[in-house]
């Protein structure tokens, strides 16, 4: 398998894996903060999986691929918006509704203006899938989702630190690391322009994927370990 | 139109939160407050005894009419209300307003 293509669906499993556990247990409690959380891991997961898809057919359907742009961003995008969501039920649950929808409604209409401008992304010879995203687009891009990682960080940040119980803290903060790579090797992708640059911001964002995989298991393995232990 | 199966459940909710508020701030006060809203029927007791339309949305409705009325406690005296309703009918779909939410960030994250 080619570098893009393993980078961004392993990064598709590693997210999709953990929303579909966070969401059974959603099922189990229904408790909407729980919802909101598998809504973010799906979102992002959904978006890696059209960017993969996206990648997989660039070589027999580029026209394809250029669409899987802006449709992942568009997902990725209300995928994060549900992390803040999760954040201001924490800490200011009194506001969360009107900071969200505000939030959502400028995603929405970002992301769509996006399906306007024609990209033409390409395969290098050693496989790696380079997205082409014109400089100021891909700024524009960067900026906004820094704002919004920067902004969930210290949301989340906030309430994580009251947090005692060791291995809820190491989640804390794994969920914290996972977001910082997540995000700063899916938003490098708007700006690379080389074969070595796009090799790393893929597997920052895989390694991103992963500390998140690990975050969601890290209870139930804790507990296994616990158990073999004893 | 086809009835909700959930329906005798979701007139009990209504029931529960309308008694309940009514030991509050008055029956009367209560029951004033439930038919502002269009679409829940309820008699002189307090007893929710129709349900016109979605019940979820409705319930909703209720509760945020008795928000404005008296605050967020609203929402904690509603959701003690429910709590055994709830517990037998563990299936039922829930206005957000009367979910469970985590009042803390360690709450939420021993939840999965």
């Amino acid at each position: 398998m080619v570098p893009s293509n393993l980078s961004l669906g392993l990064t598709a499993i590693f997210l999709i894996g953990s929303g579909i556990w966070v969401l059974s247990s959603y099922f189990k409690q229904r408790n909407y903060i729980l919802g909101y959380f598998s809504y973010f891991l799906l979102g992002i997961g959904g978006a890696s999986a059209i960017w993969a898809l996206g990648s997989f057919l660039v070589d027999k359907n580029p026209g394809i691929t250029a669409l899987s742009y802006p449709i992942g961003l568009l997902l990725g995008g209300i995928g994060i918006t549900y992390f803040t969501r999760v954040g201001l039920n924490l800490i200011i649950p009194k506001y969360e509704k009107p900071i969200f929808w505000m939030f959502m409604a400028g995603n929405t209409i970002s992301t769509l203006t996006m399906f306007f401008e024609v990209i033409v992304p390409e395969r290098t010879a050693e496989g790696v899938v380079i997205w082409n995203i014109s400089p100021t687009r891909g700024l524009w891009i960067v900026v906004i989702g820094v704002v919004i990682t920067l902004f969930n960080l210290i949301l989340f940040s906030l309430e994580a630190a009251r947090v005692k119980n060791k291995i809820l803290k190491i989640r804390a903060i794994l969920i914290d690391l996972a977001l910082v790579f997540y995000m700063g090797g899916g938003l490098a992708h708007n700006i690379v322009e080389t074969e070595t640059q796009t090799i790393l911001a893929d597997v920052t964002t895989a390694f991103g994927a992963a500390i998140l995989l690990v975050a969601v298991y890290l209870q139930t393995l804790s507990r296994k370990v616990g158990k073999s232990k004893s | 139109m086809e009835e909700n199966p959930d329906l005798k459940s979701y007139l009990s909710l209504g029931t529960a939160i309308v008694q309940k508020q009514a030991g509050i701030i008055g029956l009367d006060l209560a029951v004033a407050k439930v038919r502002k809203i269009g679409g829940i029927l309820v008699d002189d007791s307090g007893q929710v005894f129709q349900l016109l339309g979605d019940p979820i949305e409705l319930l909703g409705k209720l509760v945020e009419e008795y928000v404005r009325l008296s605050g967020e406690a609203a929402v904690k005296f509603s959701t003690q209300a429910i709590d055994s309703i709830v517990k037998n009918n563990p299936h039922l779909k829930l206005p957000k307003q009367l979910q469970k939410g985590y009042s803390s960030a360690e709450e939420f994250l021993k939840s999965f």
